[in-house]
């Protein structure tokens, strides 16, 4: 085992990193950029090493000055988290160039699977099913005419992005070419590579995934699906294993394939392979994610492991943890992001002083975050602050106590989705687990949320006014005896 | 003098009806009687015409944040002083305060400006100052031009009226 | 303390006739009080309006905290004078509580010809600045006036207690470091310049406040400038220019919210710890005041009946019970406030008093505040009393009274007549408040003795000069000394001339008082002296 590590990412993540490093008994070292001083996961660290940047992300971005940290303080293993480095190929094969160990597959595999268009082909070579689509090469118009033979509407998306990042839906075939310049120019602007390519698009798809390992003996495990369905603009908001109501063999069909595809790729560390999956049963093969998701604690909570830990384990040169027969998954968990956004202005990212803050606990009950009383969350990174993971013998009791959860959630000071995730939450069709990635959009207007009732505005209104100084000292602090003797004209 | 408070971008007031022998506010014409009571781990209970409510809430400078039984709320808040100001619409005119000339212009019409801003560059009394926005808002228009001198009291911009986000 | 045990009959004729009456006159009370605070002629009314400004009484409502009491001082002076033209005597006076503190307010009321000071509205300016300066209460000044009213300018000008008197006032509440604060809603003209300069902070409101010492009629007579008011002494030339004023506001509202947070910065008083116990409501119902005083001013009840409907609890620690008993006297509390009470219950013999003036001293030695309920028709007189040395026991209570030091308190519950009106703290005594009831008649003596005097030495002098005696002579002095002395015996006349601090309904006395001894206690308490007793 590694003796130390550093934690090429910011947030939550790096601070759940941090937790199981140090059970492990590693040295911890953080970077940040001068915006982050006062984070949790500078706080948490061993050590913390500044990075100067033009921008707060770019220093997280910034490959040599990473590397140069870990060389600096002696870190023998770097964890990139999610997001960031964590799926750049070049960044993997520099910090193993430099002689320390990268907490993730090989830089050969991340290259692989980034290119969506190359990790198609390969899917298609281990026999999962894709959908069908049509990749731009060099002849726009022939990539416009097969695309256009397509059946609508169709999903445009970036060869070189990911994430939920550069994808259009195009329902027309008079909005195709309009659209596919505009899928090509924002994929050169954000993935510096313009290639597109189109994909048939399925309604009321759920969005179903399924973690997987592999070790450097080639073995290779999978800890369950997840569904992911609930989303908004490509972006997951809640998170459960296992998938609600799915046959047992489709399951068994979907967990093969992802097996299947991570065997056949040699794929080494934590992966997740993402599907569609249709309402008619037919599943496709969306992309595989080299890297730990945001979303895995639920399927710890469900597997009783903790992944990170494995992660270290086996880039440490380790085998696996566990054979397949070893992984029992009990009970269900639901996760739900925490994120500091305003849902009434179309979710615009706020910022804002935590000024009062109550985390929930309790019995099967998770928070992964990175808040404490006093942080300023700023607007240079994402909004996402945290997750808040429920399990239970059932999804009825997972989803009881993360409502339950959600309800002791005190967040004050910055604006947030809590009582928009209660909403979803407390929704009849959630409940009943009809889930499907339209389903924010079906559901729209119930999720925006009433106004308060009238008693509940009055008690708002009263309980508003008394923290205000200058109205409470009108209320408690008027002399006797004209407070007794009240409004009296003579 | 009844308190403004903005709740759902609609103000609404709260006042004092009676303090004895219970607190009774009025809020928008309905009398609440009220209880406040310290509750566990910093927070209040709250108990307004019977119904208990567990309460937390943070002030800021123009907000009131509460969390009220898993539900959070933000509500608007201004100080008599500037509720009071808000209401009569403020001035939107900026005048000169001493005679003088304009020296520069840096603004135009329809142009939004943050608070702060530099619209003007005038002189008087052989002292540059800059004439900036008080608040952040959309220039309505520039009544005057580099080099046009004017009296104590001219108007030199207008700004829009502000409304309410 | 005990209880008082109530003899009172509320079944009984006497009662319900009695009750039937003073609700009666408590009404007519009420009634008057509102035509005089409220009933304004419509184009006073849009003229306030079309100028932007608030009625007085809106920025009296804005200024106070809410849900707080409002104590206004004679509400109908100048009820019965300059043909009714000047209801309150165009102003309101009173005490409030603005941001916890308890001020002194005084309002011009500029919906009654533009707010003009009448000589009685100067009367009522100078009295509640005593007011502030007697219990060292701050001031807020509420200033829209047009200025003196120049018809009666010889009765509101040149004298010792006239337009001047408020100004030297309010140099005396500064030289004691009581704080004002002017709020310049309207013209503060030629004298009326000093309210804002002789403030601590004041505030003016930009387009209608205006402050100074000659208008632009003035001005334009004088020199022949001709200038608008505002360019004048309007906000901007006195808030940047002249610093005569502190800070400008937009609107009226806008005024008193400064006004309000000028207020919030000042420090709390010290008040001198008068002993306070918790508050109990009195025991027998209030409202039965109006069953016990009596319709005709001649006739008497017992004090002890009106002190149980307004103590705490109803309970009385009576001195010497069974010493002058036509005065009684004892300690109370009143909204937890300990009180001494002398209340008349007959004429005043030597013994009572003597009473009195021990009493007096008791209370002065142990600082309880004195409260005075008059129903007095004079001292005892005949031979065999002033053989017994009456007029000096009647004058060492006067002396005992004059040199007390703590707060006094007079409430005229029905008669005050003659010389027991002095020794019962009446207005020329110095008491810190003096209210009276609907019912009070106050005069020299009452009105059928002094008409019957009249007649007698119209009789007297009809013989001295050998005329022949005519009946209905007499009886035109008779009637006619019986109307005039009717016209200015009454409560209404007294309050119109400001003897008094307002007319209360009897159930709002116990309120008042509440609100008055708070207010006293912000004087700090000096020592006693006096002087020589003639024993």
């Amino acid at each position: 085992m590694f003796d130390s590590i550093l934690i090429a990412n910011r947030g939550e993540i790096a601070c759940r990193v941090i937790r199981s490093a140090r059970r492990l008994g590693l040295r911890c070292i953080a970077v940040f950029h001068h915006v982050d001083r006062h984070a949790q996961h500078v706080r948490d660290a061993d050590d913390a090493i500044e990075i100067a940047a033009a921008s707060p992300t770019a220093a997280y971005l910034d490959s040599r000055a990473i590397v140069a940290a870990a060389q600096q303080s002696g870190a023998e293993c770097i964890h990139p988290g999610y997001g960031f480095l964590a799926e750049n190929a070049a960044f993997a094969a520099l910090v193993e160039n430099s002689g320390i160990s990268f907490v993730g597959p090989q830089s050969a595999v991340i290259e692989l699977m980034g290119d969506k268009v190359r990790a198609r082909e390969f899917a298609a070579e281990a026999g999962v099913p894709l959908a069908p689509s049509v990749r731009l090469d060099a002849d726009f118009d022939a990539f416009l005419a097969a695309a256009g033979a397509l059946e609508f509407p169709l999903l445009i998306k970036a060869a070189a992005g990911g994430g939920g990042k550069g994808m259009s839906i195009v329902r027309t075939p008079d909005e195709l070419r309009a659209a596919a310049l505009t899928a090509m120019s924002e994929a050169e602007r954000y993935f510096a590579d313009g290639r597109i390519y189109a994909e048939r698009y399925i309604e009321r798809p759920r969005h179903i995934e399924v973690q997987v390992m592999g070790d450097r003996t080639g073995a290779v495990v999978h800890l369950g699906e997840r569904e992911c369905s609930v989303q908004r603009r490509f972006q997951k908001i809640i998170e459960e294993s296992p998938a609600p109501s799915l046959p047992p063999e489709l399951r068994e069909q979907i967990l093969s394939a992802a097996v299947e595809l991570t065997r056949r790729a040699a794929y080494r560390n934590a992966g997740t392979v993402e599907f569609i999956l249709a309402p008619d049963g037919a599943f496709y093969f969306l992309e595989m994610n080299t890297r730990l998701q945001v979303e895995h604690p639920v399927t710890e909570m469900v597997y009783g492991v903790d992944l990170v830990e494995a992660q270290l384990r086996i880039a440490a040169g380790e085998k696996l943890p566990w054979a397949q027969s070893d992984l029992v998954p009990r009970g269900h968990a639901i996760e739900c992001r925490v994120c500091c956004e305003q849902p009434e202005l179309d979710f615009r990212p706020a910022t804002g002083r935590v000024g009062i803050l109550r985390q929930p606990e309790g019995e099967g009950i998770r928070f992964d975050g990175a808040l404490y009383e006093g942080l300023t969350v700023s607007a240079a990174f994402d909004s996402m602050v945290g997750k808040l993971i429920a399990c239970g013998a059932d999804r009825d009791a997972a989803l009881a106590r993360l409502r339950g959860a959600l309800q002791q959630f005190v967040l004050l000071g910055v604006s947030h989705n809590l009582d928009y995730l209660q909403k979803i939450l407390a929704h009849h069709a959630f409940g009943a687990g009809e889930l499907h990635t339209g389903f924010v959009e079906e559901h729209a207007a119930a999720l925006l949320g009433a106004s308060p009732d009238a008693d509940l505005q009055h008690a708002i209104l009263t309980a508003a006014a008394l923290s205000i100084e200058e109205f409470r000292d009108l209320a408690y602090l008027t002399p006797e005896p004209h407070a007794s003797i009240g409004a009296w004209r003579n | 003098m009844a308190l403004t408070l903005e709740l759902d971008n609609e103000p609404r007031e709260v006042d004092i009806a009676s303090r004895r022998p219970q607190l009774t506010l009025e809020v928008d014409g309905h009398r609440c009687r009220v209880v406040e009571r310290a509750a566990e781990n910093g927070g209040i209970e709250i108990e307004v015409n019977g119904h208990r409510h567990f309460v937390y809430r943070l002030l800021s400078e123009d907000r009131i944040y509460l969390w009220i039984d898993g539900q959070t709320f933000s509500i608007g808040y201004a100080d008599a002083i500037a509720a009071a100001k808000r209401a009569a619409g403020g001035d939107n005119d900026l005048r000169a305060d001493m005679p003088g000339m304009v020296v520069s212009v840096h603004c135009n019409p329809g142009q939004s400006v943050e608070s702060g801003t530099t619209l003007l560059v005038i002189e008087s009394m052989k002292m540059q100052v800059n004439v900036i926005a008080p608040r952040s808002a959309t220039v309505k228009e520039v009544h005057v031009v580099e080099a046009q001198a004017f009296e104590r009291g001219a108007v030199l911009v207008s700004l829009e009226p502000e409304t309410d986000e | 303390m005990t209880r008082i045990q109530s003899s009172l009959q509320t079944n009984s004729e006497e009662f319900q006739q009695r009750y039937r009456h003073n609700r009666g006159l408590a009404s007519e009370l009420h009634a008057r009080q509102r035509a005089a605070r409220f009933d304004r002629p419509r184009k006073d009314v849009e003229r306030l309006q079309s100028q932007g400004k608030m009625m007085p009484r809106q920025r009296i409502e804005k200024l106070l905290d809410p849900g707080t009491p409002f104590l206004e001082f004679s509400t109908l002076a100048a009820n019965m004078a300059y043909d009714g033209e000047a209801p309150g005597a165009s102003c309101i006076t009173g005490i409030g509580m603005v941001r916890g503190r308890e001020v002194i307010l005084c309002a011009h009321d500029s919906s009654i010809k533009g707010g003009a000071w009448y000589p009685l509205s100067v009367k009522k300016i100078v009295r509640c600045l005593d007011i502030a300066i007697d219990n060292h209460l701050p001031v807020v000044h509420l200033c829209d006036s047009a200025g003196g009213f120049l018809p009666l300018q010889s009765e509101l000008f040149p004298d010792k207690n006239m337009a001047g008197r408020m100004f030297r006032n309010q140099c005396v509440l500064s030289k004691l470091g009581v704080k004002q604060l002017a709020l310049v809603f309207g013209h503060c003209t030629a004298g009326g310049a000093y309210i804002p300069a002789l403030s601590d902070y004041s505030v003016i409101v930009r387009g209608t406040g205006a402050v100074f010492l000659g208008g632009p009629p003035l001005v334009k007579a004088a020199t022949g400038e001709i200038v608008t008011a505002d360019a004048l002494g309007g906000c901007d030339l006195h808030t940047q220019t002249s610093g005569t004023c502190d800070y400008p506001a937009d609107t009226e509202d806008e005024a008193i919210a400064i006004g309000r947070e000028i207020v919030g910065q000042w420090e709390h008083p010290q008040k001198w710890p008068i002993q306070r116990d918790a508050v109990e409501a009195p025991y027998y119902d209030p409202d039965e005041l109006y069953g016990i005083l009596p319709d005709d001013i001649k006739r008497g009840f017992d004090m002890r009946e009106v002190i149980a409907r307004l103590v705490d609890g109803s309970r009385f620690h009576e001195y010497q019970p069974a010493y002058g008993t036509t005065l009684v006297c004892g300690f109370a509390n009143l909204w937890g406030y300990k009180l001494g009470i002398l209340a008349n219950n007959g004429v005043l013999f030597n013994d009572s008093s003597l009473k009195g003036a021990h009493f007096i001293e008791l209370c002065n030695q142990n600082n309880t505040p004195l409260l005075f309920l008059q129903n007095i028709t004079g001292y005892m007189i005949g031979r065999e009393y002033e053989a017994r040395g009456i007029s000096k026991d009647g004058a060492k209570m006067i002396m005992a009274q004059v040199g007390s030091h703590v707060p006094k308190f007079t409430v005229m519950c029905h008669g005050s007549f003659g010389a027991g009106n002095y020794g019962m703290c009446g207005r020329a005594y110095d008491g810190r408040f003096l209210f009276s009831w609907p019912n009070h008649q106050i005069g020299v003596m009452g009105g059928e003795q002094a008409a019957r005097t009249l007649a007698e030495v119209k009789l007297k002098q009809l013989e001295r000069r050998g005329d022949a005696v005519d009946q209905s002579v007499l009886d035109r002095v008779y009637s006619e000394t019986l109307e005039a002395y009717q016209h200015q015996l009454s409560a209404y006349y007294a309050t119109s001339e400001l003897w008094d601090d307002g007319i209360l309904d009897p159930v709002d006395t116990r309120n008042a008082l509440g609100v008055a001894i708070s207010a006293s206690l912000n004087a700090p308490l000096t020592g006693s002296g006096y002087g020589v007793f003639r024993f």
